[in-house]
């Protein structure tokens, strides 16, 4: 009877271990917001994209209740940028420190995926896709496959032991690698670094920026699925001075931007594509340019640009 | 000889340079080697200053050390921007009121961000030729060299004459670094979601 106690007990301990062992994908990407949002370390990391390699040092802290996030070049010119909860600051050469109230700093950043598990879940499919070494841990590989052909593929490499996004890579539909974000080392620790509770009492100015809503001239007729309207507004764009009626897209991971304009002396080419995985796709209707620009297959940015209607 | 002082400023700014040129320019002018000494101790004042993320007051050194090297001519735009433009104070946010407010970040985000656009079209070979190779810098601050691989839909582009697509280089270029910009701007409005 005891060893019968005694084999259901190690049953049940092994079954316990195969059920920590095989966390869903879904758990994964759970405790990797947990760790993105709760831990003090600090990551140095390696950003790729065809013909480009760049060093970045991040940091992530909780100092006294509040969420500090410091990201920063360490070749070339100083460039760094840090968020002190909904603030984010980007001090660049050649211009004016400036802030902007947002949750996220826009750039290559392990916290790229934090908040934004709702949408991932409605865009993606998830799978586990088996474990990987990187910056000499190792590391449970999660892969994000678009559910359908407008947005681009990740796999993420999550740290075993903390969660900790340790590597990202960006591929497109054909996956071709487009970005790698590589992490070289990983260093936990209990308290916020010092830079951290530096940046903390930097003087802090509130922040009001808006951007002004703009006359509403065009909508879109279709919209990618997943896709969301996040503002709209009327500017001008620098080099060229024109103004444009603008409105952004996001799923969460990618961004369209949407152009429409009073039609050039010539056409754009239809079709442009940056190394890094960039398409725009130009469409003249009329008297109006419609450029459709963003990180996103081509053929998607071909159909939002026809899908532009008058009002 | 101007033009190699520029080479120098863009090798010791990271940027993307062969360097067997510098060396080579090095090696053949004895003045130019001091001029780099003296550029690299700049950069060494800059660095020092820089590295605490926090701290903006680095315009100061930064100016006191081109101040203290009157000899040393810098790119001009290079040595004036760096001393104009970065104040020593914290960060301000900008109200992006009206189109002119957000035009004024744009300019400056501009100015860091893009050099240029090459396009291919059909013909490779005398695209390279005739067109500049550049350098795109978008965003997040984040340097990352960009090239165009544009496949011209119709026999259009082959017909263009050189101004014409150098035309269109700009104006590609300019939405895509509006599309890096707006993406910084408008993450202000980004719907999120409940955690």
């Amino acid at each position: 009877m005891q060893t019968h106690h005694l084999i259901l007990g190690v049953f049940s301990l092994l079954a316990s271990l195969s059920s920590y062992a095989e966390k869903t994908p879904m758990q994964w990407l759970k405790g990797m917001e947990q760790a993105h949002q709760q831990l003090n370390f600090k990551l140095p990391l390696i950003h790729l994209e065809r013909d480009h390699v760049q060093t970045y040092a991040f940091e992530h802290g909780q100092v006294d209740g509040e969420e500090i996030v410091y990201i920063a070049s360490l070749s070339g010119p100083v460039r760094h940028s840090y968020r002190i909860d909904d603030l984010v600051t980007y001090v660049e050469p050649e211009t004016k420190p400036y802030s902007i109230n947002a949750k996220k700093i826009v750039g290559p950043s392990p916290m790229k995926f934090v908040g934004k598990l709702e949408q991932i879940k409605r865009n993606y499919s998830i799978t586990a896709l088996g474990k990987g070494r990187i910056a000499g841990r190792i590391c449970q590989l999660i892969r994000l496959k678009s559910k359908d052909t407008h947005r681009f593929n990740y796999i993420l490499w999550l740290d075993q032991q903390s969660s900790v996004v340790l590597r990202y890579d960006l591929f497109d539909l054909e996956n071709n690698l487009l970005e790698q974000v590589q992490a070289v080392g990983l260093n936990i620790s209990e308290q916020p670094s010092e830079n951290l509770i530096k940046l903390k009492n930097a003087r802090r100015i509130d922040a009001s920026a808006t951007t002004p809503s703009g006359e509403q001239r065009w909508r879109l007729s279709w919209t990618p699925p997943g896709y969301t309207q996040q503002s709209r507004d009327n500017h001008r764009l620098m080099i060229t001075a024109q103004n444009v009626d603008y409105m952004l897209l996001s799923d969460g991971l990618s961004d369209v931007s949407i152009y429409v304009a009073k039609a050039g002396e010539l056409p754009l080419p239809e079709k442009a594509l940056t190394k890094n995985g960039i398409s725009m796709a130009n469409h003249r209707q009329g008297n109006v340019d419609v450029t459709v620009v963003g990180r996103i297959p081509y053929d998607t940015a071909l159909q939002i640009s026809r899908s532009v209607k008058a009002n | 000889m101007a033009n190699n002082k520029e080479t120098l400023s863009s090798f010791i700014d990271g940027e993307e340079l062969s360097s067997d040129a510098l060396f080579k320019a090095l090696d053949e002018a004895p003045e130019l080697a001091q001029t780099f000494e003296r550029y690299h101790t700049i950069g060494d004042a800059m660095r020092d200053e820089v590295s605490p993320a926090f701290d903006l007051n680095f315009a100061d050194s930064v100016a006191a050390a081109i101040d203290a090297e009157p000899t040393i001519i810098a790119p001009k735009q290079t040595a004036d921007k760096k001393v104009k433009s970065v104040k020593p104070k914290a960060a301000e946010v900008i109200p992006f009121f009206g189109k002119l407010g957000q035009y004024g970040i744009a300019a400056s985000v501009a100015a860091a961000m893009v050099i240029g656009v090459q396009q291919l079209d059909n013909s490779p070979s005398e695209t390279q030729q005739h067109f500049p190779v550049l350098q795109t810098i978008p965003t997040g601050g984040y340097a990352s060299p960009v090239s165009f691989q544009a496949a011209p839909q119709n026999g259009l582009s082959k017909e263009l004459k050189q101004q014409q697509r150098i035309e269109q280089q700009r104006r590609m270029n300019a939405y895509i670094k509006d599309h890096l910009l707006q993406q910084r701007l408008k993450s202000q409005s980004e719907v999120e979601q409940p955690e």
